[in-house]
């Protein structure tokens, strides 16, 4: 289970005039294994930042993020690590990775963290890789010189090469087209079905309806 | 649990007469780790790395490694000779200019074999080829193996001081500053090679440098320093996207794109 028990996130910024940017105050929410649940609100409501506070990218202003039965606030740099390499997966947006790996490499490489064999993680690798549909001659090119539909295809697989309790997911589908996003929202559903608790924010309210189990709308908190 | 550390520095100090080089500062790293040192020019980095490497004498704390038999050397109590042997069989350090890591007056590949010869490689044939292997993984061609380091461009340099300081599998391993030099394409080449290593073979490194996205890409946790002191330490990606010192901020809102 993830639980986010009144967490306030304010940001100091010290050298633009020492602005202090309330996010959001008293944020209480529980997700169950198996739940997804989508966050909403407009723009700069702070779904993302509430991600990244759960990821441990962020710090957290006050309040706490437990998972399973880890309290991300009192946790020290090396059992944050720890939780994502085995428990924590986070898809975002934007694919960040050393120039020059194959594709391959790339989504493997949660496996290969958690001791996976090499030849195991690469059978899975490309199973996932087919079930996302990425041609096969691309797999052994970097993915940064990708289009972004297939960047975001190849952190997906990497999110969800590795059966993960817990997972957020930063807008999954948005660069994706009908039947890819189709494809996406089948990987989240089985995910579910599997018993992870997952957050995520969908724009597209089609997806969102379909795979989330329910909302959690940041502005009505 | 707390024996299981593979290297720590504890209350670090070092003063260059009135100057502070660095001051208290407190570091420790696990195998299969990568620690990042980040800071701008003259903020203590380099001081610090050479004062935990044994380079320098510290002036205050302690620096502990613990050893293959599982025994706690702390570097300010043992003696010279023993320290070096430690630095050769345990640690390598690449410098930020490979002149300083490299012997110019022999071949590439004599730079490879040296030190395998130093841990006990008698076999010609053999050191030769693995000397081969390492210059391919680097990207350095194969036929230059006899050619002098000086003959090298600098970039081809920095890649052989890190075949050179790697080919012994150390378990810690020092950088200053080891992308600096060379352009974007081998720096990627190096950084895969490293993270390769320190997944494969359990390798720690402590990496100095001011390139940010260097270490967003290699480090787990980083170290921010400013005036020899450390204004902010933890994991890797929360120092870098919500810094909460006023130089951390300033640090990483300078760059570009991280």
């Amino acid at each position: 289970m993830i639980q986010i028990k009144n967490l306030n996130k304010s940001f100091e910024l010290y050298n633009q005039n020492n602005t202090n940017i309330n996010v959001f105050k008293n944020i209480n929410f529980k997700v169950d294994k198996g739940e997804v649940v989508a966050l909403t609100g407009n723009s700069g409501t702070g779904k993302s930042t509430l991600l990244k506070l759960i990821y441990g990218s962020y710090v957290i202003s006050k309040g706490d993020v437990l998972i399973a039965d880890v309290n991300v606030r009192k946790s020290s740099a090396r059992d944050i690590l720890k939780l994502r390499k085995n428990k924590l997966g986070y898809v975002s947006q934007f694919l960040r990775v050393v120039p020059r790996v194959p594709t391959i490499e790339v989504v493997i490489e949660p496996l290969l963290d958690i001791g996976c064999e090499k030849k195991i993680a690469l059978k899975k690798g490309q199973e996932i890789l087919e079930i996302l549909k990425i041609p096969k001659n691309l797999w052994n090119l970097s993915p940064l010189t990708f289009s972004g539909g297939e960047q975001q295809r190849v952190n997906i697989a990497r999110g969800f090469i590795h059966n993960y309790p817990y997972l957020l997911l930063d807008e999954p589908t948005a660069s994706l087209d009908h039947n890819n996003k189709n494809i996406v929202l089948h990987l989240i559903e089985k995910a579910k079905l599997n018993g992870s608790a997952i957050i995520g924010i969908f724009h597209d309210e089609i997806a969102r309806n379909k795979v989330a189990t329910r909302e959690v709308n940041l502005e009505n908190l | 649990m707390m024996q299981d550390f593979l290297f720590k520095a504890s209350n670090i100090s070092k003063y260059y007469g009135q100057n502070v080089g660095c001051k208290n500062v407190s570091l420790d790293i696990n195998s299969g780790e990568v620690l990042g040192i980040v800071g701008e020019s003259g903020s203590g980095k380099s001081t610090l790395l050479n004062c935990i490497y044994g380079n320098l004498k510290v002036d205050e704390g302690d620096i502990l490694l613990n050893d293959k038999s599982k025994k706690i050397l702390n570097f300010t109590k043992i003696d010279e000779p023993k320290l070096r042997l430690i630095q050769r069989s345990d640690l390598a350090f690449v410098h930020q200019n490979p002149r300083d890591g490299l012997r110019m007056n022999i071949s590439a590949g004599g730079n490879i074999g040296e030190r395998l010869m130093a841990i006990g490689h008698r076999n010609y044939g053999e050191i030769r080829e693995i000397a081969s292997s390492w210059l391919e993984k680097v990207e350095i061609d194969v036929s230059r193996i006899d050619d002098k380091p000086s003959t090298f461009s600098g970039g081809m340099q920095q890649r052989l001081q890190i075949a050179r300081n790697l080919v012994t599998k150390p378990r810690l391993i020092f950088m200053d500053e080891p992308t600096g030099g060379l352009d974007v394409s081998v720096q990627a080449k190096i950084l895969d090679l490293l993270r390769n290593l320190v997944r494969e073979l359990g390798i720690a490194a402590i990496i100095v440098t001011h390139d940010l996205a260097v270490v967003r890409l290699l480090a787990d946790r980083i170290i921010v320093m400013q005036n020899g002191n450390v204004i902010e330490a933890g994991l890797c990606d929360q120092v870098l996207d919500d810094p909460q010192h006023k130089y951390s901020q300033l640090l990483v809102s300078s760059v570009l794109q991280v």
